[in-house]
């Protein structure tokens, strides 16, 4: 068994990014929900091109729901972590991402389209 | 003279609308080129009632000078009418049209249609969100081959080309309304109840609006006007549209709904027939009801002085027949706009004309972010500095209620990232007015209806004014 410490952050890391981040998708399931990634999954079970025609579409979008919620959580200090770079300078992720770092990864031009190499969605490229 | 089919207009300036649709129509040509051709002609029209609002002739391209609040508020009001929004009186001119509230209204609305610019033809609308080429933005009609009445920033013009708009911003959205055989379906004027015993109004009388001066009870025996679906006295029916006017602004604040005006435009319209029932030509019963709202919203004359001048105070005085003529110009779309999802849906013949000014969009459910975490609305790092603003007490859109209308907080995180981050490279200040758009954006990319998504941020914006927060501190995302 981990110690306690270890226990507190998986109990935060539960809570503040898996249990929110499954309540988010299945808000996505809402079928009166007109949020974009609820009408591209319904566009995608309307097609009807079986398990992979509708995964292929949630897949992406259900991870960048958890990793958003992770970033959130960060942002709003929930989870303080902190992270050291490749040269050994060891960061505050909420003071020095200055609790922006959900949208950067969210938004339109963000790090997903900076970094990414598999597939993803930009939901707000019309509000640019 | 009984006209049981009047559409009011300003008839110095235009043509009737046509009722029935386009001679030919249904005859051996396809529905697209049928469609082609509606379009071709009803947008022409429309085009023309957007010029013709602000007493400009399109057959004069140059034409009077144009003053901007002038225009802003006629493109404002026929936008409105065409999208469910809201005009926004009494701000500065340049922001009089929300362009990007207006688009992503647009967007959502099932009735219009986006085409691409190549096939831009009259009535259609363009519009340009400030954030996608660093004007504060800009909404123009086209009102002929490649001449556009547009407001932006840099002032109204009436001879934007479009072939250089296409040219040098090509990320404008053009919308058209889709079905123009139902836009233009001939909808008849209530009854107006006609007894021919009934004492007239002279025709051509000069001062055929004197019934809006002086005491509003002095009439109260008079004439019955077919008004919100029942008889009503004259005095009832000026009264009605004396409330659909204060009211557009005190209960919509500076924002009047679409049902606001719509009511005002019953009352102006029934106000009208009345008078062309009595032996009033449609021309004379207009300038009559234009006198009517010039004596309500000119400072020292109507029934309520003192708060009569509010909407003078806003376009600059005198400005009663300015408004007059928007107001018309409003009503004769309006009178043939279907309701959004209901395209022959009557209008509201049941309303009382007590109810005016009522049925304001109201915000989503908010509470203290501290009760039930959720959503705040603006963001907070907006505000990060101020010692007024605590996040956990500022009002947010709870977690329950955004599971009730279908809202994420992933998407509208993402919207409010990439439109402050659009803002911040205008290197301009961040304004309530900017704070206000993008986070009625960012709510309406989540797929909260537009008015209520503006409704819901006016409340937030509101309560941080309430409790001390002065301005917002920083652009999130790439701000300062």
């Amino acid at each position: 068994m981990p110690k306690s410490e270890i226990q507190e952050f998986a109990k935060l890391l539960i809570e503040q990014v898996r249990d929110v981040s499954i309540k988010s998708c299945d808000q996505a399931l809402n079928p009166n929900s007109k949020d974009p990634v609820a009408e591209r999954w319904r566009k995608a079970a309307d097609a009807q091109k079986g398990l992979k025609g509708i995964a292929s579409v949630m897949i992406p979008d259900v991870v960048d729901d958890v990793i958003f919620n992770l970033l959130d959580a960060i942002d709003n200090g929930h989870l303080k972590l902190m992270f050291t770079t490749s040269n050994g300078k060891q960061i505050d992720l909420q003071k020095d991402g200055l609790g922006e770092l959900a949208g950067w990864y969210m938004g339109s031009g963000g790090w997903r389209a900076m970094y990414s190499r598999e597939r993803s969605t930009d939901d707000f490229s019309d509000l640019q | 003279m009984h006209n049981s089919d009047v559409y009011l207009e300003n008839s110095r300036l235009a043509k009737p609308f046509r009722t029935g649709g386009h001679p030919g129509f249904g005859q051996g040509v396809s529905a697209a080129a049928r469609e082609e051709e509606l379009q071709r002609v009803e947008g022409m029209k429309i085009a023309q009632t957007a010029v013709q609002s602000i007493g400009m002739s399109t057959k004069d391209p140059w034409g009077p000078p144009i003053s901007l609040p002038q225009y802003a508020l006629a493109a404002s009001l026929i936008f409105t009418k065409a999208t469910n929004q809201t005009i926004m009186l009494g701000t500065p001119p340049k922001h009089v049209l929300s362009t990007s509230i207006l688009w992503a209204s647009l967007l959502h609305d099932k009735r219009f249609e986006q085409v691409p610019m190549s096939e831009a033809t009259p009535g259609d609308i363009i519009i340009g969100s400030g954030w996608q080429h660093g004007a504060d933005g800009y909404a123009g009609i086209v009102v002929d081959h490649g001449r556009i009445i547009s407001n932006s920033s840099q002032g109204v013009q009436d001879n934007s080309g479009l072939a250089e708009l296409q040219r040098n911003h090509p990320g404008m959205v053009l919308f058209r309304y889709v079905g123009f055989r139902n836009f233009y379906r001939s909808r008849q004027l209530a009854n107006a109840g006609y007894n021919p015993d009934e004492s007239r109004v002279p025709a051509g009388q000069p001062g055929g609006g004197q019934w809006t001066s002086g005491s509003a009870g002095a009439k109260a025996q008079g004439p019955q006007i077919a008004f919100g679906g029942r008889q009503a006295s004259e005095t009832e029916a000026v009264k009605a549209l004396w409330a659909a006017v204060t009211e557009s602004i005190k209960a919509g604040g500076q924002h009047p709904t679409r049902a606001q005006l719509e009511q005002f435009s019953e009352a102006f319209d029934a106000l009208q027939k009345y008078l062309v029932d009595h032996g009033m030509t449609p021309e004379e019963a207009f300038e009559a009801v234009n006198n009517a709202v010039r004596n309500f919203t000119q400072p020292g004359s109507g029934p309520n002085p003192g708060s009569e001048g509010v909407l003078g105070t806003y376009l600059g005085k005198p400005a009663g027949a300015d408004i007059a003529q928007i107001f018309a110009a409003a009503i004769l779309g309006r009178s043939n706009v279907p309701d959004k999802g209901a395209d022959s849906k009557p209008p509201d013949e049941g309303a009382d004309a007590q109810n005016l000014g009522k049925q304001t969009s109201k915000p989503t459910v908010l509470k203290p972010y501290s009760e039930d975490g959720g959503h705040h609305i603006p963001a907070k790092k907006v505000f990060e500095g101020d010692p007024a603003y605590n996040p956990s007490k500022e009002l947010a859109i709870p977690n329950a209620e955004l599971k009730a209308l279908g809202l994420r907080h992933t998407t509208i995180t993402g919207a409010q990232k990439t439109l402050y981050s659009a803002y911040a490279k205008l290197g301009k200040p961040l304004t309530w007015e900017a704070v206000e758009s993008i986070e009625t954006q960012a709510l309406v990319k989540s797929g909260l209806d537009p008015a209520r998504a503006a409704a819901t941020v006016r409340e937030t914006i509101k309560a941080l004014i309430a409790s001390g927060v002065k301005e917002p501190t920083r652009i999130p995302w790439g701000g300062k």
